[in-house]
């Protein structure tokens, strides 16, 4: 029961904004349903709440909701109602009635209700929680309470402790509370009787409110199955995304995990059309057309091997400061696009597959066709750069040079003209500055200093 | 006979020139010309011009190799080739009294003589080797001149060989052309001038100037380092950063033996192939490197790599630093800003001679908080059906001051001790630039 009320508990948020009412009606149960709207009517219900009351905004969405609910023929709707009989001024604690018994199809009886009722009285709360328990007439199949609520009690009564003699009685009834804008107080005193959520504005109760009827009505559950190359569902902790492209029901993040059984977890979809599915892996795994069956255990297969590709330098005692910002693009083996920039030291998963990796170290080193495999390790070793300090005491034109074993000159990098010091990290290998005096403008005049550069070693050239 | 003023400019290296006379002394020399036989023209004018040669001031140091002298035409002697006066300072006379005193009379084995003459030069890197083939035949001796001359030429031995044909017809004459520069002498004033060209092109000072031209095709781009190297071996031979004296590009020597690659070290190189320099004369190299800026700017000090490829292309060409300027050829370039999160700015077009700036927004910060540790993923592009991955973090405490580029991004997070998907949260937050913005996980 907790377990279960966690889960509902958290479901929404993975709800978007847009989610549509109408898609309720195609979904049904078989399963008995029952789910009681306690709703305060009490004189703060009047207050004005983004330029409209608190009562007009809870009548609007509990309209819509009900009419979403209509046609269910395994569900019952009911409602009470507190703080509506009596003024304020008689402090009626006991002012709390049934005002809808359970029925099916009772969405037109509930907004005629509603539509009839005036907020006016006091907060008895915990009494109405009492009395609500006691409005249902029995506890088989699945039953749930829905309150709304602007304020704490007003009674002296303990809603905590009500909350709490009705678990401990293992009635199968499970609690909703929707705060209206809630201060701290009331907050802290009604967080403990259900699943709590308070609504910030009017919008955000109507999504709050979407999503527990939308998850109370739907049993659909999918799992996705990140596999192995042995088919085996064991990649875990990786984002997905799905996209339901018909309502544009976008950006749904999970983590897919493996629970405590070992097996994948198994979570609740609303089982529309044609989802796109994102693994984020690297790369990502993109599915589109996904369809779920609804009321059954979906299972999306995705072949999502993974190995461990891990770059480090050869030593790392030297130049961290300047070695640890070495980074890599990695994109796949003869593709053009950039993947991941994956920084040195640094270990990440990747499907497996072949890969390039050009790091970015002064000269760059290309590796071509590295290969990841399925729950393996592949470490590169990157020979750790050595510092070279240039040292010129006048103005210089010219331009480090990498002399490679063929005797040619490859070109790295233009040197600044200032006089001055200039650190670059460089490869172990042979370099040459080529370079000429600012001030001397004849192309004879050109010097070309030789020097060699060893793996974590410092290398001064003075140029004078 | 009157040689050019070989004027001796303040660069002049000090290298010793040997000019090697390849005769030919086969029977065909007996024909007359002006009622003159060819091999007396020969004798007469070699001797001139190595007295005119041993006025010039300098290491100079003259040869004779003579072929078909040695055997009747009846022997079929196609190694009938020698080295009758060796290197040295030889005055006119010496020469003309050897040629004297030889009968011509056999085949012509050019290639072979060419091969021999090839070793007739000391090995000796500092000097400039020239060979002076005097003929008035095509080879006999089903050897390949041609090739021989392009083998001086790979193993940079001398200059690209002077061809003289005294009295060869023009058919004939077409046929010398692989082998080196060739000259026409009809007659014995024909010899004569063309000696004097070729002796004063030897002796000259060979010039070199670079012009890197821009975009309106004038020669003011500059400053950029320049390798020579040796067309056929890729062996590189000079190294120059590139310089304008009094408003031209500066004038330099290089040997004009062999061909060379013209190596321009501009982002990307540009590569002139199969160079070609005259000696004696003032060469002129141009090289299309019309160039403009690209500057990378960051309001910040953040190291923050730019690759930048040219458009389209899947190589990378170079690694930029933000805040600084670089100098590409114009053209179009795509950018890979390696920012959290990496960008691609596409086709960014480096003007001729001005200055393309690309402005990469300041970072904000993120500093997410949290009481236990979590996985979590940072994604960007939210509002696109599959969002990019940019940044995760597993089994931590999320890391604080996170530099992002400003933008809306979304966290999804989960406690490490949770084990079911559903408990995985999500939450959007906005990064400004300069701006910290705080990050509650919970």
């Amino acid at each position: 029961m907790k377990k279960i009320g966690l889960i509902f508990g958290l479901i929404w948020l993975l709800m978007s904004d847009n989610m549509l009412y109408g898609q309720v009606a195609e979904l049904r149960e078989k399963e008995q349903k029952r789910i009681l709207f306690l709703i305060d009517f009490s004189g703060s219900m009047l207050q004005t709440w983004a330029q409209r009351n608190k009562l007009s905004v809870a009548k609007e969405v509990l309209n819509e909701i009900v009419d979403s609910l209509n046609g269910f023929d395994n569900l019952q709707l009911g409602m009470r109602v507190y703080g509506h009989q009596s003024l304020t001024i008689y402090n009626d604690c006991f002012d709390s009635k049934l005002e809808v018994p359970f029925g099916v199809n009772h969405a037109e009886k509930i907004k005629k209700k509603l539509e009839r009722l005036e907020a006016k009285g006091i907060t008895p709360i915990a009494y109405s929680l009492e009395e609500a328990a006691k409005d249902f007439p029995d506890f088989y199949g699945k039953n749930y309470i829905i309150f709304i609520s602007d304020g704490e009690e007003s009674c002296k009564g303990d809603p905590c402790a009500v909350a709490k003699a009705l678990v401990d009685k293992g009635i199968n009834l499970k609690l909703f509370v929707i705060g209206l804008f809630l201060g701290e107080r009331a907050e802290q005193q009604l967080k403990c009787v259900g699943t709590f959520y308070n609504s910030k504005n009017p919008n955000d109760f109507r999504r709050i409110m979407t999503s527990i009827v939308t998850n109370i009505m739907f049993t659909t559950t999918v799992e996705v199955d990140l596999n192995d190359t042995k088919n085996k569902p064991v990649e875990t902790d990786i984002p997905m995304t799905f996209h339901e492209s018909k309502t544009n029901t976008t950006n749904v993040y999970y983590y897919q995990t493996t629970n405590v059984r070992g097996n994948p977890d198994t979570f609740r979809l609303p089982p529309l059309a044609d989802y796109q599915l994102t693994v984020h892996t690297l790369p990502p795994i993109e599915m589109s057309d996904l369809q779920f069956t609804k009321d059954a255990h979906n299972h999306v297969n995705v072949a999502a091997a993974q190995g461990v590709l891990e770059l480090k330098l050869t030593s790392t005692a030297t130049f961290n400061n300047i070695n640890n910002k070495i980074k890599t693009l990695v994109r796949l083996h003869r593709s053009p696009a950039t993947i991941n920039i994956h920084s040195i030291a640094a270990s990440q998963k990747y499907l497996i597959g072949s890969y390039d990796l050009e790091i970015l170290t002064l000269p760059r080193i290309k590796l071509e066709n590295i290969k990841i495999e399925d729950g393996k390790t592949t470490s590169i070793l990157v020979p750790t750069p050595g510092i070279c300090s240039i040292q010129k005491n006048y103005e210089i034109v010219g331009a480090l040079f990498l002399k490679k074993d063929n005797g040619t000159f490859e070109k790295l990098v233009d040197l600044s003209q200032k006089t001055g010091k200039e650190t670059i990290a460089l490869q172990e290998g042979t370099y040459a500055v080529i370079y000429r005096s600012k001030k001397i403008n004849r192309m004879m005049k050109t010097q070309n200093k030789e020097f060699k550069i060893a793996s974590g070693n410092s290398t001064f050239v003075t140029i004078n | 006979m009157v040689l050019l003023l070989i004027v001796q400019s303040i660069f002049a290296q000090n290298k010793t020139t040997r000019i090697l006379f390849v005769v030919d002394w086969s029977g065909s020399m007996k024909e007359k010309i002006d009622g003159k036989t060819k091999f007396e023209i020969a004798q007469e004018i070699l001797g001139k011009a190595t007295d005119s040669i041993s006025k010039i001031a300098g290491k100079i140091e003259i040869g004779v190799r003579v072929f078909g002298h040695q055997s009747p035409r009846t022997e079929h002697n196609c190694k009938d080739s020698k080295l009758e006066i060796p290197f040295g300072r030889n005055g006119g006379k010496i020469i003309t009294d050897k040629l004297k005193s030889l009968t011509p009379q056999g085949w012509t084995p050019l290639a072979y003589s060419l091969e021999q003459a090839a070793s007739d030069f000391p090995t000796d890197p500092n000097s400039l080797n020239a060979i002076i083939l005097i003929s008035d035949g095509l080879e006999s001796c089903n050897g390949d001149p041609c090739s021989m001359a392009k083998l001086f030429e790979e193993k940079r031995i001398c200059l690209k060989p002077y061809i003289i044909g005294l009295g060869v017809n023009e058919e004939d004459a077409d046929r010398y052309t692989c082998i080196g520069k060739y000259f026409d002498a009809k007659d014995e004033k024909g010899l004569r001038n063309a000696l004097s060209v070729i002796i004063t092109q030897v002796m000259g000072n060979t010039t070199v100037q670079v012009n890197l031209l821009d975009s309106s095709l004038l020669p003011y781009e500059t400053d950029v380092p320049i390798t020579f190297s040796d067309f056929y071996t890729g062996e590189v031979l000079n190294n120059y950063v590139h310089s304008m004296k009094d408003g031209v590009p500066d004038t330099f020597f290089l040997d004009p033996i062999g061909k060379y690659n013209v190596l321009v070290h501009t982002l990307p190189p540009v590569m002139k192939s199969e160079v070609e320099i005259t000696p004696g004369t003032h060469n002129l190299i141009a090289v299309d490197v019309p160039q403009g800026w690209l500057k990378m700017s960051l309001v910040t000090n953040n190291a923050v790599n730019v690759v930048v490829r040219k458009g389209g292309s899947n190589e990378i060409l170079n690694v930029q630093d933000v805040n600084s300027e670089v100098k590409y050829l114009i053209g179009s370039y795509d950018l890979e800003i390696l920012t959290l999160p990496p960008y691609m700015e596409r086709d960014v077009l480096v003007p001729p001679a001005g200055i393309r700036e690309v402005i990469v927004p300041q970072n904000g910060t993120v500093n997410f908080t949290s009481s236990e540790p979590y996985n979590f993923s940072i994604f960007d592009k939210v509002e696109l059906p599959s969002p990019r991955l940019i940044f995760e973090e597993k089994r931590m405490f999320p890391k604080q001051a996170i530099e992002m580029q400003p933008g809306n991004y979304r966290v999804v997070y989960r406690k490490v001790k949770n084990a079911y998907t559903i408990e995985s949260k999500t939450k959007i937050f906005v990064v400004e630039s300069g701006k910290i913005v705080q990050v509650v996980l919970e």
